[in-house]
């Protein structure tokens, strides 16, 4: 037998996840930077939002059904969710086309995510399957068209190695991601869900690791170091939602949660601690209310749990905690709460179930020394009816408030028949919604009697980021009862002399690319600059002459900086075309013609466009031509720098031109005489030269 | 399949990267030369025989087969017999080997449609489990003789599982079979499918099933001369919510796998058919008649000794195809041909003698007692051998089918029944209109 968890649960700082046998692991969902894992559609995001989708879309409206998983059990998720009918509008986005609206059959594995989901394996020091499989995992939440997710198995048993200590990888796959949600919107025949098809189907890596996490902090580094372990991968999408992280939490006398939505890491740590506090207050609750009944506390460890008697237990809650659907609609028609009053108007029912033996055990809203909610039966019954789609409940130990008074609370008890220890919930809905809603608040509040739930929790978000770090229920634990085969993609074997090929060439961590810079003479900054901006591979080639044999190697400073700059971006933009068209190789080139004197530093953007616009993008076998030539069009279009002299000559005669305005101006005239003179000379000066010498000048005079 | 245990395993792996432990329950391999085990997290993994280093049996179970919870079925609803032929329409998915399997049970039918029990008192008739593609003529005289005993014993409407491949060949053969003779069925025959398999949230099998039993019980009396002696119920647009009724002889699958593959040809749709939770609703296309036919007892068959070859008119189609076949002695040719009915008959610029070979075969063909049946590969719209000399060519040389509007596919399956059961006047018939095939007017 274990020893009794302590710590008060209003300071999660009195919680100390070692005495509470603390368990911890990770999933992380990264999205690959590639094109879609089952289909050849581009991997692209549309930030449309339902208010400004455009109207030509193709949209169609589905429904999904409960199928039977593997061994002919049909999952609890799956069953929940039939019952809740919903439906689903796809809107097919540019990069969605009848695979995405599962209208016709996958194709196989897009070949670069394969083999980055191979070299994060390798990274991870992880053992590869024998053959890819494709799986479907069953999900009728209808983020997915064709009711299950397709996932495959990679590998096994890999290591990550962290400060704190080394961290399991228990699996690492490749799956394809989920359809966005637009909207959701109640009626009166069920939910209708809105999803925009533009993020289905992009491949997602997702490393599980053991439950190797030694604590809240843990969390956060492993968190940390998965990430920056992905991006030396530099094939992995970047920015908000291109990487998510799940997290498995327990402590001895709960039992294991899964939590979505940790997409900041500076929460994870207090989103533990708050899940802690959370399975210690129901562990507590529930050994309270099993004195009520007569029965024995649950022990402080799951583990000794005896089966038989929560069996038992269980049963003889169904008889003490009956489900009865009262219909209060009668006793609240005239009351004033305007929420109530707008969904009598629109043909809602009011139930009502009582809840024998949870007077004042329901609890209030009350924070924690750090603002975040205190757990509390209350919520997690709201929780449980706002599965079945409607707003929430009201409960008696909240009530008289929002409207309903202390008369009504004495009709209601009256009615439903309540003792002093009796409590109620009220459920404000369409009939047949709200009775889901209510069976769903007396199938949990049975479970307060018993060992927490295994659930899918979702942090509580306001605004786009966590409100308080504390999570609701979303639906219970998937199990291996919802993966299957995926019939219609070929599985396919893993060689030994590919997985010993990316073995052997697995990407540079972040401060070997740092290190490999140190040796240059460019700034720290440019250094650090390079590396973020996953241009250093680039750097590295030109000053080491590999981007092409007829390039000679290029002056590192010069190099660096032209990266970093916004040349690229200009020309491309100048040319109208996408900024990857316009090589590295090119801007290479461009930069040898500017060292050696062809084009000046203003006129090089200029000279770019044009070649381009003449002799397009392409530049194999032909870097020497594409120097000779860009020397005299710079020359013909006038980029190529004046000589000092005929700059001089300008200067001056502008100057003498205009002599009043220099003597009232002084350095003043700096300014409006550079745009004459610039003016002047066309794109041929450089103007740093032209400032230098106008400003000798003018301090001259 | 058939296994009675499962046995879960320890297996000891050298994978490409050491060795390694794996715990699961055993599965039938991924391919000849693995094992393939089914870990607790869900995946199946797969490692070659060779690699397999150690293997210890942990624990031996029975698989307990899960039994369907009986359903207590309302013998007051209409009754209506399912007949399975196979196809994912009543199918669940093995899925231990990935392989599809017959759902023969009602039972198991009403647990995953549990609507259907709201609908029908069901029976079920299983004639095998096959792919549609594999259906000859002996099996559409199978599922005329299992809608006769589905008649007989007292079902008001018999609902026909087949694959969508070839759905729609069987419905015509279904169709003639009862009404080809100027009759009608005892009752209505629905035939429906699945273009998404059913282990799938996303399946349409149910809704289609709902809506052909629910044809199959409550649909409008047959008529016979509107094509709905058969009907095929799919699904009408790639949306769930409602299901189309077409004329079993009227029909065709146009697309390989979108969920609306099924389209109308020279043809309307007869019904559409809602279902929004338990409410399944049917809007009839127009009017809908009382019958003027008598009700057929027993269907005709199809004579199985008969032979039939496709030929597709086209710039690569031989004269040798058609001398084989004469040779072979088939009772038909069905020309799918161009536009309004045209083959490669004529050299105008005289460097295609082919074409004229092929004009001589078709001849010999002809007349040595062969049918050449013109049908249109553009699949919509009638044969016309008028309009252009070409046509009038083909007619002389005893061609056959002009004027017809019956849908390609079901015209083949007419040729068959009428060769079948009638030993004269095939051109006649074929240009008649049997039970709605050969509509004489198109305004779609």
């Amino acid at each position: 037998m274990g020893e009794e968890p302590l710590g008060d649960i209003s300071d999660v700082k009195t919680l100390n996840p070692q005495q509470l046998g603390f368990m911890c692991g990770l999933e992380i969902h990264q999205q690959l930077n590639t094109g879609k894992l089952h289909s050849r559609e581009k991997g692209e995001l549309y930030d449309y939002t339902i208010d400004t989708l455009p109207s030509n879309l193709f949209r169609t409206k589905r429904k999904l059904r409960a199928a039977s998983g593997e061994g002919g059990k049909i999952d609890i998720a799956a069953r929940f969710e039939t019952r809740r009918n919903r439906s689903f509008v796809y809107v097919k986005s540019p990069n969605a086309g009848l695979i995405e609206l599962d209208d016709q059959p996958p194709l196989e594995h897009d070949k670069d995510a394969v083999e980055i989901a191979l070299v994060v394996s390798a990274m991870l020091n992880a053992h590869p399957v024998g053959t890819l499989q494709a799986m479907r995992k069953t999900v009728v939440d209808g983020s997915n068209t064709s009711g299950f997710q397709r996932t495959t198995l990679v590998s096994t048993h890999g290591k990550l190695e962290t400060k704190t200590g080394d961290v399991g990888i228990s699996v690492i796959c490749l799956e394809e991601d989920s359809a966005r949600k637009l909207s959701s919107e109640l009626t009166s025949n069920g939910e209708v869900v809105t999803w925009n098809l533009d993020r289905l189907g992009i491949p997602l890596i997702e490393i599980a690791t053991d439950p190797d996490v030694k604590n809240p902090e843990h969390a956060k580094e492993t968190a940390i170091a998965l990430g920056g372990l992905l991006r030396d991968t530099r094939k992995v999408r970047r920015g908000l939602g291109s990487i998510r992280q799940d997290l498995n939490v327990s402590i001895a006398c709960g039992d294991r949660v899964e939590i979505k939505g940790c997409q900041d890491l500076e929460w994870i740590p207090r989103i533990i601690e708050l899940e802690i506090a959370r399975q210690l207050h129901f562990y507590r609750l529930a050994n309270e209310l099993r004195e009520t009944i007569g029965e024995p506390k649950l022990p402080p460890n799951r583990d000794d749990d005896d089966e038989e008697l929560e069996m038992k237990i269980s049963q003889k809650l169904i008889e003490l905690i009956p489900f009865e659907i009262n219909d209060c609609t009668h006793l609240l028609k005239d009351c004033e709460s305007k929420m109530i009053q707008n969904s009598l108007k629109n043909n809602s029912s009011i139930l009502c179930v009582k809840l024998p033996y949870l007077s004042g055990r329901l609890g209030t809203k009350i924070l924690d020394s750090e603002g975040a909610q205190l757990p509390r039966l209350g919520r997690e019954l709201a929780g449980a009816a706002k599965l079945a789609g409607v707003a929430g409940i009201f409960h008696s130990d909240e009530l008289p408030a929002y409207g309903i008074t202390e008369s009504n609370v004495e009709e209601i008890k009256k009615e439903v028949n309540c003792s002093e220890s009796d409590a109620f919930a009220l459920c404000v809905a369409p009939e047949w919604q709200a009775e889901l809603a209510l069976e769903s608040v007396v199938l949990r509040a049975r479970k307060a009697w018993q060992r927490s739930i295994q659930e899918v929790r979702n942090v509580v978000v306001k605004k786009g980021a966590p409100e308080d770090g504390t999570t609701t229920a979303m639906r219970p634990l998937p199990t291996g009862a919802r993966m299957y085969p995926e019939t219609d993609v070929p599985s396919f074997e893993l060689t030994k002399s590919h997985w010993d090929e990316i073995s052997n060439k697995l990407p540079l961590t972040q401060s070997e690319r740092l290190d490999r810079l140190t040796s240059f003479e460019i700034s720290s900054d440019q250094q650090k600059q390079l590396v973020s901006r996953q241009l250093d591979d680039e750097f590295f080639a030109g000053v080491s002459g590999n981007l092409d044999l007829e390039l000679n190697k290029l002056p590192a400073k010069a190099w660096a900086s032209m990266l970093l700059e916004t040349s690229r971006i200009q020309i491309a933009e100048g040319v109208g075309i996408d900024i990857n068209q316009v090589s590295i190789k090119m801007l290479a080139a461009l930069l040898l013609v500017r060292e050696s004197g062809g084009v000046t530093r203003d006129g090089l953007v200029d000279l770019g466009i044009n070649m381009i616009l003449e002799g397009g993008t392409n530049l194999d076998g032909e870097v020497t031509n594409f120097i000779e030539q860009s020397m005299k069009k710079a020359e013909i279009l006038g980029l190529n720098p004046s000589d000092l002299g005929s700059i001089e000559e300008v200067i001056d005669r502008i100057l003498e031109e205009r002599a009043d305005f220099v003597a009232e101006r002084g350095m003043g005239a700096m300014g409006p005489l550079m745009g004459v003179v610039i003016k002047e000379l066309g794109g041929g000066a450089d103007g740093k030269i032209i400032s230098k010498i106008l400003g000798e000048r003018l301090r001259g005079n | 399949m058939g296994e009675e245990s499962q046995s879960k395993v320890r297996i000891t792996v050298n994978s490409w990267s050491g060795e390694v432990e794996h715990e699961g329950y055993l599965l039938h391999p991924v391919k000849n030369g693995y094992i393939t085990l089914k870990l607790v997290n869900g995946y199946n993994i797969s490692f070659p025989e060779e690699s397999i280093v150690n293997k210890s049996i942990l624990e031996t179970i029975p698989i307990s087969e899960s039994k369907p919870k009986e359903t207590i079925q309302d013998t007051n609803l209409p009754k209506v017999t399912i007949i399975h032929t196979g196809g994912t329409i009543a199918s669940k998915v093995d899925y231990t080997t990935g392989a599809v399997v017959a759902r023969l049970d009602p039972d198991e039918l009403l647990e995953a449609n549990p609507e259907l029990s709201t609908q029908a008192s069901i029976s079920v008739i299983r004639l095998g489990n096959m792919w549609s593609d594999d259906m000859r003529p002996q099996h559409w005289n199978s599922i005329l003789e299992a809608c006769a005993e589905a008649f007989e014993s007292g079902a008001i409407g018999v609902v026909v599982c087949h694959g969508t491949d070839s759905m729609h060949f069987s419905s015509s053969a279904v169709a003639f079979g009862w009404a080809g003779e100027g009759g009608i069925p005892p009752g209505r025959i629905a035939f429906t499918g699945s273009q998404r398999s059913s282990d799938r949230g996303s399946s349409d099998s149910s809704e289609n099933l709902i809506a052909a039993v629910h044809w199959a019980a409550y649909g409008p009396k047959v008529n016979g001369d509107l094509g709905d002696s058969t009907v095929v119920i799919m699904h009408d647009t790639t949306e769930d919510g409602t299901c189309a009724v077409f004329s079993g002889v009227g029909v065709r699958k146009m697309h390989t796998s979108k969920r609306d593959a099924f389209k109308p040809i020279n043809n309307k749709k007869l019904a559409l058919i809602d279902i929004e939770r338990e409410n399944v609703n049917i809007r009839i296309e127009g009017d809908w008649p009382a019958t003027k036919r008598n009700m057929c007892k027993t269907p005709t068959y199809f004579n199985c000794d008969l032979k039939f070859t496709h030929i597709m008119s086209n710039a690569h189609l031989e004269s040798e195809v058609v001398d084989f076949v004469n040779e072979k002695g088939h009772a038909g040719i069905i020309i799918h041909g161009m536009g309004l009915g045209h083959l490669p008959i004529e050299d105008p610029l005289g460097n295609s003698p082919e074409n004229l070979e092929l004009a001589k075969s078709i001849k010999n063909y002809v007349d040595s007692g062969g049918i050449a049946l013109m049908v249109g590969q553009c699949i919509n719209g009638p044969i016309n051998l008028d309009v252009y000399s070409k046509g009038r060519n083909q007619q002389e040389l005893g061609i056959i089918g002009h004027k017809s509007t019956t849908p390609p596919d079901t015209a083949s399956v007419k040729l068959h029944w009428i060769l079948s059961n009638k030993s004269t006047d095939v051109e006649s018939l074929i240009s008649s209109n049997l039970c709605g095939e050969n509509q004489h007017t198109l305004d779609f």
